[in-house]
Protein backbone atom coordinates (compact mmCIF):
# COMPACT_ATOMS: atom_id res chain seq x y z
CA UNK A 1 0.00 0.00 0.00
CA UNK A 2 1.21 3.51 -0.76
CA UNK A 3 1.79 5.20 2.60
CA UNK A 4 2.01 8.75 1.18
CA UNK A 5 -0.74 11.16 2.18
CA UNK A 6 -3.17 12.63 -0.39
CA UNK A 7 -1.13 15.82 -0.75
CA UNK A 8 2.16 13.97 -1.29
CA UNK A 9 0.47 11.81 -3.92
CA UNK A 10 -0.99 14.90 -5.63
CA UNK A 11 2.42 16.63 -5.70
CA UNK A 12 4.03 13.49 -7.12
CA UNK A 13 1.51 13.01 -9.94
CA UNK A 14 1.50 16.73 -10.85
CA UNK A 15 5.31 16.66 -11.00
CA UNK A 16 5.04 13.66 -13.33
CA UNK A 17 2.56 15.53 -15.55
CA UNK A 18 4.87 18.58 -15.71
CA UNK A 19 7.86 16.35 -16.53
CA UNK A 20 5.86 14.76 -19.38
CA UNK A 21 5.12 18.26 -20.64
CA UNK A 22 8.82 19.23 -20.56
CA UNK A 23 9.96 16.03 -22.24
CA UNK A 24 6.97 15.36 -24.50
CA UNK A 25 6.06 18.71 -26.04
CA UNK A 26 9.43 19.12 -27.85
CA UNK A 27 8.59 15.95 -29.82
CA UNK A 28 6.44 18.25 -31.98
CA UNK A 29 9.67 19.89 -33.18
CA UNK A 30 10.82 16.59 -34.71
CA UNK A 31 8.04 16.80 -37.26
CA UNK A 32 8.44 20.52 -38.06
CA UNK A 33 10.59 19.84 -41.14
CA UNK A 34 7.82 17.71 -42.69
CA UNK A 35 5.35 20.62 -42.73
CA UNK A 36 4.50 22.47 -45.99
CA UNK A 37 4.94 25.83 -44.24
CA UNK A 38 7.13 26.45 -41.16
CA UNK A 39 5.32 26.38 -37.82
CA UNK A 40 6.15 28.79 -34.97
CA UNK A 41 8.37 27.25 -32.32
CA UNK A 42 7.48 29.50 -29.43
CA UNK A 43 4.30 27.60 -28.38
CA UNK A 44 6.49 24.53 -27.70
CA UNK A 45 8.94 26.50 -25.60
CA UNK A 46 6.14 28.38 -23.84
CA UNK A 47 4.48 25.07 -22.82
CA UNK A 48 7.85 23.72 -21.65
CA UNK A 49 8.47 26.90 -19.65
CA UNK A 50 5.13 26.49 -17.90
CA UNK A 51 6.11 22.87 -17.15
CA UNK A 52 9.43 24.01 -15.66
CA UNK A 53 7.65 26.67 -13.58
CA UNK A 54 5.22 24.05 -12.25
CA UNK A 55 8.09 21.70 -11.33
CA UNK A 56 10.00 24.48 -9.54
CA UNK A 57 6.89 25.69 -7.70
CA UNK A 58 6.08 22.17 -6.54
CA UNK A 59 9.63 21.40 -5.46
CA UNK A 60 9.88 24.64 -3.48
CA UNK A 61 6.36 24.99 -2.07
CA UNK A 62 4.71 21.60 -2.70
CA UNK A 63 4.74 20.53 0.96
CA UNK A 64 2.89 23.64 2.08
CA UNK A 65 0.42 23.83 -0.80
CA UNK A 66 -3.25 23.01 -0.46
CA UNK A 67 -4.82 20.32 -2.63
CA UNK A 68 -6.74 22.94 -4.58
CA UNK A 69 -3.55 24.86 -5.41
CA UNK A 70 -1.81 21.69 -6.54
CA UNK A 71 -4.84 20.89 -8.71
CA UNK A 72 -4.69 24.44 -10.11
CA UNK A 73 -1.02 23.94 -11.04
CA UNK A 74 -1.96 20.69 -12.75
CA UNK A 75 -4.66 22.48 -14.77
CA UNK A 76 -2.25 25.31 -15.72
CA UNK A 77 0.33 22.78 -16.96
CA UNK A 78 -2.30 20.90 -18.96
CA UNK A 79 -3.78 24.11 -20.39
CA UNK A 80 -0.31 25.17 -21.59
CA UNK A 81 -0.06 21.90 -23.54
CA UNK A 82 -3.58 22.27 -24.94
CA UNK A 83 -2.86 25.86 -26.09
CA UNK A 84 0.38 24.79 -27.75
CA UNK A 85 -1.50 22.05 -29.60
CA UNK A 86 -4.21 24.54 -30.58
CA UNK A 87 -1.55 26.81 -32.09
CA UNK A 88 0.53 24.09 -33.77
CA UNK A 89 -1.99 21.60 -35.11
CA UNK A 90 -3.35 23.88 -37.88
CA UNK A 91 0.11 23.50 -39.47
CA UNK A 92 -0.07 19.72 -39.15
CA UNK A 93 -3.59 19.76 -40.61
CA UNK A 94 -2.04 21.07 -43.86
CA UNK A 95 -0.53 17.60 -44.29
CA UNK A 96 -4.05 16.38 -45.05
CA UNK A 97 -4.39 12.58 -45.06
CA UNK A 98 -0.71 12.24 -44.17
CA UNK A 99 -1.57 13.57 -40.70
CA UNK A 100 -3.00 11.37 -37.95
CA UNK A 101 -5.03 13.98 -36.09
CA UNK A 102 -5.23 14.52 -32.37
CA UNK A 103 -2.86 11.74 -31.27
CA UNK A 104 -1.48 14.17 -28.66
CA UNK A 105 -4.96 14.87 -27.28
CA UNK A 106 -5.79 11.15 -27.15
CA UNK A 107 -2.60 10.44 -25.23
CA UNK A 108 -3.20 13.54 -23.09
CA UNK A 109 -6.68 12.54 -21.91
CA UNK A 110 -5.40 9.10 -20.87
CA UNK A 111 -2.47 10.68 -19.01
CA UNK A 112 -4.92 13.06 -17.31
CA UNK A 113 -7.01 10.11 -16.14
CA UNK A 114 -3.92 8.57 -14.53
CA UNK A 115 -2.16 11.66 -13.14
CA UNK A 116 -4.79 14.32 -12.32
CA UNK A 117 -4.52 15.07 -8.59
CA UNK A 118 -8.27 15.57 -8.13
CA UNK A 119 -11.45 14.59 -9.94
CA UNK A 120 -12.21 18.21 -10.85
CA UNK A 121 -8.77 18.96 -12.27
CA UNK A 122 -8.89 15.70 -14.24
CA UNK A 123 -12.23 16.54 -15.82
CA UNK A 124 -11.08 20.09 -16.62
CA UNK A 125 -7.87 18.71 -18.19
CA UNK A 126 -9.74 16.20 -20.35
CA UNK A 127 -12.30 18.84 -21.39
CA UNK A 128 -9.54 21.34 -22.25
CA UNK A 129 -7.72 18.85 -24.48
CA UNK A 130 -10.95 17.87 -26.26
CA UNK A 131 -11.86 21.56 -26.67
CA UNK A 132 -8.46 22.28 -28.25
CA UNK A 133 -9.23 19.66 -30.91
CA UNK A 134 -12.81 20.82 -31.47
CA UNK A 135 -11.56 24.41 -31.80
CA UNK A 136 -9.32 23.27 -34.66
CA UNK A 137 -12.36 21.82 -36.40
CA UNK A 138 -14.13 25.13 -36.03
CA UNK A 139 -11.09 26.99 -37.31
CA UNK A 140 -10.35 24.92 -40.43
CA UNK A 141 -11.76 25.81 -43.85
CA UNK A 142 -14.26 23.29 -45.35
CA UNK A 143 -11.68 22.21 -47.96
CA UNK A 144 -9.09 21.45 -45.29
CA UNK A 145 -11.71 19.55 -43.24
CA UNK A 146 -12.45 17.31 -46.19
CA UNK A 147 -8.78 16.26 -46.18
CA UNK A 148 -8.96 14.97 -42.60
CA UNK A 149 -9.95 11.37 -41.73
CA UNK A 150 -13.75 11.26 -41.74
CA UNK A 151 -14.05 9.54 -38.34
CA UNK A 152 -12.57 12.44 -36.36
CA UNK A 153 -13.36 13.79 -33.82
CA UNK A 154 -15.34 10.63 -32.91
CA UNK A 155 -12.30 8.54 -31.83
CA UNK A 156 -11.04 11.43 -29.71
CA UNK A 157 -14.42 11.68 -27.94
CA UNK A 158 -14.36 7.92 -27.27
CA UNK A 159 -10.87 8.29 -25.77
CA UNK A 160 -12.20 11.15 -23.63
CA UNK A 161 -15.14 9.07 -22.36
CA UNK A 162 -12.82 6.19 -21.43
CA UNK A 163 -10.45 8.65 -19.75
CA UNK A 164 -13.29 10.03 -17.60
CA UNK A 165 -14.31 6.51 -16.58
CA UNK A 166 -10.70 5.62 -15.67
CA UNK A 167 -10.41 8.90 -13.77
CA UNK A 168 -13.53 8.16 -11.70
CA UNK A 169 -12.33 4.63 -10.99
CA UNK A 170 -8.86 5.85 -9.97
CA UNK A 171 -10.36 8.45 -7.62
CA UNK A 172 -12.54 5.73 -6.07
CA UNK A 173 -9.48 3.52 -5.54
CA UNK A 174 -7.59 6.42 -3.96
CA UNK A 175 -10.49 7.00 -1.56
CA UNK A 176 -10.57 3.31 -0.62
CA UNK A 177 -6.82 3.41 -0.06
CA UNK A 178 -7.14 6.50 2.15
CA UNK A 179 -9.96 4.90 4.16
CA UNK A 180 -7.85 1.79 4.67
CA UNK A 181 -4.94 3.91 5.87
CA UNK A 182 -7.24 5.83 8.24
CA UNK A 183 -8.59 2.57 9.70
CA UNK A 184 -5.10 1.13 10.09
CA UNK A 185 -3.95 4.30 11.88
CA UNK A 186 -6.97 4.23 14.19
CA UNK A 187 -6.36 0.55 14.96
CA UNK A 188 -2.72 1.21 15.79
CA UNK A 189 -3.76 4.04 18.14
CA UNK A 190 -6.37 1.82 19.82
CA UNK A 191 -3.80 -0.96 20.26
CA UNK A 192 -1.32 1.49 21.82
CA UNK A 193 -4.01 2.79 24.22
CA UNK A 194 -5.01 -0.77 25.08
CA UNK A 195 -1.44 -1.76 25.87
CA UNK A 196 -0.94 1.33 28.02
CA UNK A 197 -4.15 0.58 29.95
CA UNK A 198 -3.05 -3.01 30.32
CA UNK A 199 0.35 -1.99 31.68
CA UNK A 200 -1.26 0.39 34.21
CA UNK A 201 -3.62 -2.31 35.44
CA UNK A 202 -0.84 -4.88 35.60
CA UNK A 203 1.28 -2.54 37.70
CA UNK A 204 -1.50 -1.32 39.96
CA UNK A 205 -3.37 -4.52 40.72
CA UNK A 206 -0.55 -6.50 42.35
CA UNK A 207 0.06 -3.95 45.15
CA UNK A 208 -3.71 -3.57 45.51
CA UNK A 209 -4.00 -7.31 46.03
CA UNK A 210 -1.27 -7.17 48.68
CA UNK A 211 -3.07 -4.32 50.45
CA UNK A 212 -6.44 -6.07 50.26
CA UNK A 213 -5.10 -9.26 51.86
CA UNK A 214 -3.05 -7.30 54.41
CA UNK A 215 -6.08 -5.29 55.55
CA UNK A 216 -8.08 -8.53 55.86
CA UNK A 217 -5.29 -9.97 57.92
CA UNK A 218 -5.24 -6.98 60.29
CA UNK A 219 -9.02 -7.18 60.67
CA UNK A 220 -8.84 -10.85 61.56
CA UNK A 221 -6.14 -10.08 64.12
CA UNK A 222 -8.55 -7.55 65.60
CA UNK A 223 -5.84 -4.97 66.08
CA UNK A 224 -8.40 -2.38 67.25
CA UNK A 225 -7.83 -0.16 64.25
CA UNK A 226 -11.23 -0.72 62.62
CA UNK A 227 -11.72 2.90 61.53
CA UNK A 228 -8.25 3.11 60.03
CA UNK A 229 -8.75 -0.20 58.23
CA UNK A 230 -12.11 1.02 56.89
CA UNK A 231 -10.37 4.04 55.42
CA UNK A 232 -7.72 1.83 53.83
CA UNK A 233 -10.45 -0.42 52.42
CA UNK A 234 -12.21 2.60 50.93
CA UNK A 235 -8.95 3.79 49.38
CA UNK A 236 -8.31 0.34 47.89
CA UNK A 237 -11.85 0.23 46.53
CA UNK A 238 -11.45 3.65 44.91
CA UNK A 239 -8.21 2.69 43.20
CA UNK A 240 -9.83 -0.59 42.11
CA UNK A 241 -12.68 1.41 40.60
CA UNK A 242 -10.14 3.53 38.73
CA UNK A 243 -8.65 0.32 37.35
CA UNK A 244 -12.11 -0.83 36.32
CA UNK A 245 -12.50 2.34 34.29
CA UNK A 246 -9.39 1.36 32.32
CA UNK A 247 -10.74 -2.11 31.58
CA UNK A 248 -12.68 -1.18 28.40
CA UNK A 249 -9.56 0.47 26.95
CA UNK A 250 -7.42 -2.56 27.69
CA UNK A 251 -9.92 -5.05 26.38
CA UNK A 252 -10.72 -3.24 23.15
CA UNK A 253 -7.82 -4.99 21.56
CA UNK A 254 -6.93 -8.60 22.20
CA UNK A 255 -3.16 -8.41 21.84
CA UNK A 256 -1.09 -11.40 20.88
CA UNK A 257 2.23 -10.50 22.54
CA UNK A 258 3.96 -12.51 25.26
CA UNK A 259 2.01 -13.05 28.46
CA UNK A 260 5.03 -11.94 30.51
CA UNK A 261 5.87 -8.36 29.60
CA UNK A 262 7.68 -5.32 30.96
CA UNK A 263 4.85 -3.03 32.07
CA UNK A 264 7.06 -0.10 33.26
CA UNK A 265 8.94 -0.05 29.92
CA UNK A 266 5.69 -0.12 28.03
CA UNK A 267 4.46 2.91 29.98
CA UNK A 268 7.72 4.77 29.44
CA UNK A 269 7.45 4.13 25.70
CA UNK A 270 3.89 5.49 25.71
CA UNK A 271 5.06 8.95 26.90
CA UNK B 1 -3.84 -34.95 46.21
CA UNK B 2 -4.57 -33.16 49.47
CA UNK B 3 -5.54 -29.60 50.32
CA UNK B 4 -2.11 -28.26 49.44
CA UNK B 5 -1.76 -25.12 47.40
CA UNK B 6 1.06 -23.89 45.20
CA UNK B 7 1.43 -20.14 44.68
CA UNK B 8 3.42 -18.82 41.73
CA UNK B 9 3.86 -15.05 42.10
CA UNK B 10 6.91 -12.94 41.28
CA UNK B 11 6.03 -10.04 43.61
CA UNK B 12 7.53 -10.99 46.99
CA UNK B 13 5.07 -8.96 49.09
CA UNK B 14 2.03 -10.42 47.41
CA UNK B 15 3.53 -13.90 47.49
CA UNK B 16 4.02 -13.59 51.25
CA UNK B 17 0.47 -12.22 51.74
CA UNK B 18 -1.06 -14.98 49.65
CA UNK B 19 0.98 -17.63 51.43
CA UNK B 20 -0.11 -16.30 54.80
CA UNK B 21 -3.78 -16.13 53.80
CA UNK B 22 -3.86 -19.56 52.13
CA UNK B 23 -2.06 -21.19 55.05
CA UNK B 24 -4.62 -19.67 57.38
CA UNK B 25 -7.46 -21.01 55.26
CA UNK B 26 -6.07 -24.54 54.76
CA UNK B 27 -4.36 -24.73 58.18
CA UNK B 28 -1.36 -26.18 56.42
CA UNK B 29 1.76 -24.80 54.75
CA UNK B 30 1.75 -24.12 51.06
CA UNK B 31 4.35 -24.12 48.34
CA UNK B 32 5.28 -20.61 47.25
CA UNK B 33 7.55 -19.97 44.30
CA UNK B 34 8.64 -16.83 42.47
CA UNK B 35 9.28 -18.22 39.01
CA UNK B 36 8.64 -21.01 36.56
CA UNK B 37 12.09 -22.47 37.19
CA UNK B 38 11.59 -22.42 40.94
CA UNK B 39 8.29 -24.24 40.45
CA UNK B 40 9.87 -26.87 38.21
CA UNK B 41 12.65 -27.36 40.78
CA UNK B 42 10.05 -28.30 43.40
CA UNK B 43 8.23 -30.73 41.13
CA UNK B 44 7.38 -33.35 43.78
CA UNK B 45 5.82 -30.85 46.19
CA UNK B 46 4.01 -28.96 43.44
CA UNK B 47 2.44 -32.02 41.84
CA UNK B 48 1.02 -33.14 45.21
CA UNK B 49 -1.01 -29.99 45.68
CA UNK B 50 -4.69 -29.71 44.77
CA UNK B 51 -4.72 -26.04 43.73
CA UNK B 52 -2.27 -23.90 41.78
CA UNK B 53 -2.61 -20.10 41.99
CA UNK B 54 -0.63 -18.68 39.10
CA UNK B 55 0.29 -15.11 38.32
CA UNK B 56 0.57 -14.64 34.57
CA UNK B 57 3.06 -11.83 34.04
CA UNK B 58 6.24 -13.05 35.73
CA UNK B 59 8.49 -10.33 34.37
CA UNK B 60 9.91 -9.41 30.99
CA UNK B 61 11.45 -12.30 29.10
CA UNK B 62 10.62 -14.79 31.83
CA UNK B 63 8.37 -17.81 31.32
CA UNK B 64 4.81 -16.79 32.17
CA UNK B 65 2.04 -18.31 34.23
CA UNK B 66 0.78 -19.82 30.98
CA UNK B 67 4.07 -21.68 30.61
CA UNK B 68 3.65 -22.86 34.18
CA UNK B 69 0.16 -24.09 33.36
CA UNK B 70 1.52 -25.96 30.35
CA UNK B 71 4.17 -27.52 32.59
CA UNK B 72 1.52 -28.64 35.05
CA UNK B 73 -0.59 -30.17 32.28
CA UNK B 74 2.45 -31.93 30.83
CA UNK B 75 3.20 -33.40 34.26
CA UNK B 76 -0.35 -34.71 34.65
CA UNK B 77 -1.24 -32.25 37.41
CA UNK B 78 -4.56 -33.35 38.90
CA UNK B 79 -5.40 -30.20 40.82
CA UNK B 80 -7.23 -27.09 39.80
CA UNK B 81 -5.63 -23.95 38.38
CA UNK B 82 -6.48 -20.33 39.12
CA UNK B 83 -4.85 -17.59 37.07
CA UNK B 84 -4.67 -14.56 39.35
CA UNK B 85 -3.73 -11.72 37.05
CA UNK B 86 -3.63 -7.95 36.93
CA UNK B 87 -5.04 -7.67 33.45
CA UNK B 88 -7.49 -10.48 32.83
CA UNK B 89 -8.43 -11.45 29.30
CA UNK B 90 -6.68 -8.84 27.18
CA UNK B 91 -4.02 -11.23 26.01
CA UNK B 92 -5.06 -13.77 23.39
CA UNK B 93 -3.08 -16.56 25.10
CA UNK B 94 -4.55 -15.73 28.52
CA UNK B 95 -8.08 -15.76 27.13
CA UNK B 96 -7.40 -19.10 25.52
CA UNK B 97 -5.86 -20.63 28.69
CA UNK B 98 -8.82 -19.46 30.76
CA UNK B 99 -11.09 -21.56 28.59
CA UNK B 100 -9.32 -24.81 29.41
CA UNK B 101 -11.22 -27.33 31.51
CA UNK B 102 -9.52 -27.12 34.89
CA UNK B 103 -8.64 -23.41 34.98
CA UNK B 104 -10.32 -20.14 35.84
CA UNK B 105 -9.14 -16.60 35.48
CA UNK B 106 -9.48 -14.10 38.33
CA UNK B 107 -8.50 -10.48 38.27
CA UNK B 108 -6.58 -8.91 41.15
CA UNK B 109 -7.54 -7.74 43.68
CA UNK B 110 -9.79 -10.39 45.24
CA UNK B 111 -10.69 -10.28 48.92
CA UNK B 112 -9.90 -12.84 51.57
CA UNK B 113 -13.39 -14.37 51.54
CA UNK B 114 -13.27 -14.94 47.79
CA UNK B 115 -9.84 -16.51 48.15
CA UNK B 116 -11.20 -18.78 50.90
CA UNK B 117 -14.10 -19.87 48.67
CA UNK B 118 -11.73 -20.77 45.88
CA UNK B 119 -9.31 -22.64 48.13
CA UNK B 120 -11.96 -24.55 50.05
CA UNK B 121 -14.74 -25.09 47.55
CA UNK B 122 -13.03 -25.02 44.27
CA UNK B 123 -15.36 -22.60 42.52
CA UNK B 124 -14.16 -23.98 39.23
CA UNK B 125 -16.12 -25.04 36.19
Amino acid sequence: MNEAGPREQAVRTTLAAAALNILGTPIELLFARELPIPMPLWPVFAAMAVGVAVVVTLLVHGRQMSMSNIALLYVVNNTAIALALLLLQPYFALLGRAWSPFQEQKLGVLVASLLAPTLGSGIVAIATLVASALALFAELAPDDLRELPVAEPGPLLIFAIFAVVILFYRMHLLEVQRSTTRIATANAAAAATAQTALAIRDLANTPLQTLRLSVSRLRRDDAGQGIVLDRMDHAITRISELNEMLRPHGEEVLYAGPASFDAPSRLRRAR
Amino acid sequence: VGLGVVILEDDSDLRASLKEAVSEITKSPCVDVASYNAMAAREDEVLHTSLAILDINLGPGAPSGLDAHEWLVKHAYRGRVVFLTGHARSNALVASAANTGNAILLEKPIDFDRLAEIVMHGDLP
